[in-house]
């Protein structure tokens, strides 16, 4: 099997798995964690889509000169780009993820909604 | 906790899946020429082969000598040539993206009530500072080979900042917050000040405007060095903004 393949494959089963779990886990730092495992999947495949086989790192060495030789350097430089991002979301996903955990006590999405009324019961109780 | 809804997420996760594996099967199957990347036969229709060889020009050599001079810009590394040259706005993007969610950082974190803190052991202490120093001579090599071996601004940044936020775990009044906004600021300005003179010496926003060197030197891609110390410094100064935030988010407690 072409080696491009294998890179393919792996990169949509960590993009599924990335998916399923968005879809399926209700705590708020599971669902970062797979925004980030989706978020890897991708650049994987941007990865794997300028992969040739045989060829050397994009950069010009002695024995490393023509465009024939090495892997396409664009996806890379873009990857850098997602790489970048991928921690910018994250640290402001974990700030808000500890402001709700501040308002909820807890860190289940299914409390989410549920504030009007707590606000209540907090009012009649008082 | 199960909910009635459960069933239904469940079933847009199978949905979703299917998908995945349809495009992910149709881009191994796709077998058209085009930009296809992993099934384009021809290089010279790729877009990176112009910036491989250096030039728009049709009749341009097709190979690029190690030592050679006389290219438009000359960093062996031809990543660092798209992200800091050829695509130097986009990575000004990337930039302003890392600022915008560092400030997000500081406007959304929460004080809370002081809990007990563990002070710092013997160990941390005494390896702290000699970790540090090996921490700070490897980022700045990162930073500054960028143009020739792996790395460069971001990774070396990122290298900088796990050695700033270690001191600061352990000595913790090190850093004061004039300082470090001071030195964001001139980075942040330097940037755009290097974009501006690219316009005022060349045409374009941005655009390499100093002499090119010889292939595989130290001294030779003049730009691209200068503009990946000023990211690694802002990429520094950010992530580890961020790290002191969630470091002491406690009542009280000055961030930085």
């Amino acid at each position: 099997m072409n080696p491009g393949n294998v890179f393919l494959i792996t990169a949509g089963a960590v993009m599924t798995i990335g998916v399923f779990g968005i879809l399926t886990r209700s705590n708020i730092i599971k669902i970062l964690l797979s925004i980030n495992i989706l978020q890897t999947g991708v650049n994987l495949l941007m990865i794997a889509l300028g992969y040739k086989e045989g060829a050397a790192a994009p950069i010009i060495t002695q024995q490393v000169t023509s465009a024939a030789a090495m892997v396409d350097p664009l996806p890379q430089a873009l990857v850098l780009t997602s790489i970048v991002i991928a921690f910018g979301t994250t640290a402001v996903g974990l700030v808000i993820c500890l402001n709700y955990f501040h308002t909820h006590k807890s860190l289940e999405v299914h409390s989410l909604g549920n504030e009007e009324r707590e606000h209540q019961q907090k009012e009649v109780v008082e | 906790m199960k909910t009635r809804h459960q069933s239904l997420i469940d079933i847009a996760a199978l949905v979703f899946l299917g998908i995945a594996v349809y495009l992910i099967a149709s881009a191994l199957t796709e077998t058209s020429g085009g930009g296809k990347g992993i099934n384009s036969s021809e290089l010279n229709k790729r877009v990176s082969y112009r910036y491989i060889i250096k030039s728009v020009n049709p009749s341009a050599k097709p190979e690029v000598k190690w030592g050679a001079t006389g290219y438009e810009e000359s960093s062996a590394n031809i990543v660092t040539s798209i992200v800091v040259n050829y695509r130097g706005f986009d990575t000004l993007g990337e930039v302003l993206v890392l600022f915008a969610s560092s400030a997000a950082v500081s406007l959304l974190i929460r004080k809370r009530s002081p809990k007990k803190v563990m002070p710092p052991t013997e160990i941390m202490t005494s390896a702290v500072p000699v970790v540090n120093l090996l921490v700070f001579i490897l980022g700045a090599f990162i930073i500054l080979h960028g143009h020739l071996t792996p790395g460069g601004g971001f990774p070396g940044g990122a290298v900088i900042a796990t050695g700033v936020i270690l001191v600061s775990l352990v000595f913790r009044k090190a850093f004061r917050p004039s300082m470090y906004l001071m030195l964001e600021s001139i980075a942040g300005m330097g940037i755009l000040i290097v974009g501006l003179l690219g316009m005022v010496n060349s045409d374009y926003f941005l655009q390499d405007f100093l002499p090119a060197g010889t292939i595989g030197n130290l001294f030779s891609s003049y730009f691209a060095t200068i503009l990946y110390v000023l990211i690694g410094v802002k990429v520094a100064v950010e992530i580890s903004n961020i790290g002191f935030h969630f470091i002491s988010e406690s009542i009280g407690e000055e961030a930085v």
